[in-house]
C-alpha cells in the first residue's frame, strides 16, 4: 500500500508540476511580442500587424487513499474467515482553456512615414447593431404594453 | 496572504525596437493578467507606437475601431433604456 501510495503521490506531483509549467507559459502571452508580428518587408514598405490576444486556462486535481477499518467483535475472532485488510487509493484531475485573437491594426512603414490603419470587423459590428436594435425594439414594445394597461 | 496586486496586474510594456531605414519604432502593449493558483487569464492588446524619426519623436496611438463601435452601441442602448425608463415613470405618475 505505502509503495503504491508513494508512486501515486509522485505521479500526481509530476502532473501538478507539468500543469504549473503550462500555466507559466500562459503568461508569455502578456509580452508585446505576442501582439505584434515580425516585420515583413516588400519593396520600400515594411508591414507589421497588431492583434489583440486573450488566453485563459485552469486545472484542478485531487487524490486520496484509505484502508478498511479493523474488524471488531466476532469477525475479528473468527478462525474460518480470517479478517481481510483492504486499502485503496485514487485520484483524478482535469483542466481546460481557451484562446482568442483578433487583428486590430496594420502598421505600414514606408517612404511617406509610419501609418496605422485600423482593421474593422464588420461581422462583430453588425451583430452588436442587431443586438442593440433588438433590445431597443423590445423596450419600446414593453413600454407601449405598459402604457395601454 | 496573497496581495490583490499579485492576482490582478495591469501592465504596459514596450517591445523590442524595430528599425527601418531612419525610422525606429517601439511598439507598446497593455496586458491584463489575472492569476490564480492553478490557472490564469491574460488579455493583451496593442496600445501605441513610439516612432523616432531621428530629429523628432511621435506617439502614434493604435485605435481599436471595432471595440469602440461595440462600446458606443452598448452605451447608446444603455442611455436609451434609461430614457425609456424615465419616460414610462413620468407617464405613470401623470395618470
Amino acid at each position: 500500500m505505502s509503495k503504491g501510495f508513494s508512486e501515486f503521490t509522485l505521479s500526481a506531483i509530476k502532473s501538478q508540476e507539468e500543469g504549473i509549467e503550462l500555466v507559466e507559459k500562459l503568461f508569455d502571452v502578456a509580452e508585446p511580442d505576442a501582439v505584434y508580428s515580425e516585420p515583413v518587408t516588400s519593396g520600400d514598405y515594411t508591414v507589421i500587424t497588431a492583434c489583440e490576444v486573450s488566453v485563459g486556462m485552469g486545472f484542478g486535481y485531487g487524490f486520496g487513499g484509505g484502508t478498511t477499518p479493523e474488524p471488531v467483535g466476532d469477525a475479528a475472532e473468527s478462525e474460518d474467515t480470517p479478517p481481510q485488510q483492504g486499502a485503496g487509493i485514487g485520484g483524478g484531475g482535469g483542466g481546460g482553456g481557451g484562446a482568442a485573437g483578433r487583428p486590430v491594426a496594420v502598421i505600414t512603414i514606408g517612404p511617406d512615414g509610419v501609418r496605422v490603419e485600423p482593421v474593422v470587423d464588420p461581422t462583430k459590428i453588425v451583430l452588436a447593431l442587431c443586438t442593440t436594435l433588438g433590445s431597443m425594439f423590445m423596450m419600446m414594445r414593453r413600454m407601449r404594453k405598459a402604457s395601454k394597461r | 496572504m496573497t496581495q490583490l496586486g499579485e492576482i490582478i496586474q495591469w501592465q504596459t510594456k514596450s517591445g523590442r525596437k524595430i528599425t527601418v531605414g531612419d525610422v525606429t519604432i517601439t511598439p507598446q502593449s497593455k496586458a491584463l493578467i489575472i492569476r490564480w493558483p492553478l490557472g490564469g487569464l491574460v488579455w493583451n492588446r496593442p496600445v501605441a507606437l513610439l516612432v523616432d524619426y531621428g530629429d523628432r519623436a511621435e506617439h502614434v496611438p493604435i485605435v481599436d475601431v471595432t471595440r469602440r463601435v461595440q462600446l458606443g452601441l452598448l452605451g447608446f442602448s444603455l442611455i436609451f433604456a434609461i430614457v425609456i425608463f424615465i419616460l414610462s415613470t413620468l407617464k405613470g405618475e401623470s395618470k
